[in-house]
């Protein structure tokens, strides 16, 4: 038996907005090895909409490694229509393809008092207005050259910043 | 030529500011929110927000949305400022890169900059870069988990 990890999450057509939660991921994965050695569980991201990969595709990557349960684990901070409404859709889809394989499903973050904690980092991280933008200034190291990307087309966008001189 | 800093919850004068005040320097948390055509979806932040309140790092705490709710961000600074903020510290309550992150809250408050100069506005990261989400994870996870072997499924708070 092989317990699974997916992070259910929106996706978005920002390159480079994954980072944060594909770092998340590396975190818990390394935890997990370094927790529970012998049981480490698989963690792997599915996205519903835009990004890559898909919940599909995660689902199939936690079976190919053998997954028997997976716990799907959404990462929003709201319980909303994409929790309540599409993950379950998600879900039926996959429990179709792979009947042997047992779903559960988490709660969102909703309340938890760490979210305090995280609230107040983030103020310590505090930066002055010339910072305020790097977010713009990192995306294009991500970029995938997606005509959905609110860069793409703009001289910030890599592959497509030189086709307009 | 780093001059000293003074850790935060402490008074400190800002440079552009010279005048006497009987009042320390205010910081004030600004909590940016998306906002939800749903009220109710932001109980949730609501109740950390007032967590927040009670740890009494910021004297002044209002959340400020982008959409939907009231009040919305340019108002929930003023109420800062009227609370005599000499400093905003704006945190996205967003776990994503979006546009709203990266382009539209920065708007926002470059808005609020020029609209007050002798208050220094800040803006910090957005929640989602907080490694403090995978405990949060992990604790959800492990709230679902039926135990299939005790030992195998620890979690520690």
């Amino acid at each position: 038996m092989r317990e699974a990890i997916i992070l259910f999450s929106h996706g978005s057509l920002l390159c480079g907005a994954g980072q944060p939660l594909s770092a998340l991921a590396e975190r818990l994965r390394a935890a997990q090895t370094r927790n529970e050695p012998q049981h480490a569980s698989l963690v792997e991201i599915g996205y519903l909409n835009y990004s890559k990969p898909s919940f599909a595709e995660a689902f199939d990557r936690c079976v190919q490694a053998g997954a028997t349960r997976i716990t799907v684990a959404p990462y929003f901070l709201v319980a909303g229509k994409f929790v309540q409404v599409d993950l379950p859709r998600e879900i039926e889809k996959q429990r179709a393809r792979h009947p042997q394989v047992e779903v559960q499903v988490a709660d969102a973050m909703r309340f938890h008092p760490l979210l305090a904690d995280a609230l107040l980092s983030c103020a310590e991280r505090a930066a002055p207005p010339a910072a305020w933008r790097d977010i713009l200034k990192t995306a294009p190291q991500f970029c995938r050259a997606n005509p959905q990307c609110p860069l793409f087309g703009s001289d910030k966008c890599p592959a497509t910043a030189n086709d307009e001189g | 030529m780093n001059d000293e800093r003074i850790e935060a919850g402490q008074q400190r004068s800002t440079p552009q500011d010279q005048q006497p005040q009987d009042q320390p320097c205010q910081n004030a948390l600004l909590v940016m929110v998306h906002g939800s055509p749903r009220p109710e979806s932001n109980d949730d932040m609501f109740a950390v927000v007032e967590v927040v309140r009670a740890r009494g790092v910021y004297p002044i705490v209002e959340v400020g949305f982008m959409e939907c709710n009231e009040p919305a961000i340019p108002d929930a600074i003023e109420r800062c400022v009227g609370q005599g903020a000499r400093r905003v510290v704006a945190v996205p309550y967003f776990l994503h890169t979006g546009n709203h992150v990266a382009d539209d809250l920065p708007t926002l408050l470059e808005q609020a900059q020029a609209r007050h100069p002798h208050v220094e506005f800040m803006m910090g990261d957005f929640l989602g870069r907080d490694s403090a989400l995978d405990e949060i994870i992990l604790d959800r996870v492990a709230q679902v988990r039926r135990p299939m072997q005790p030992s195998s499924l620890t979690t520690s708070d």
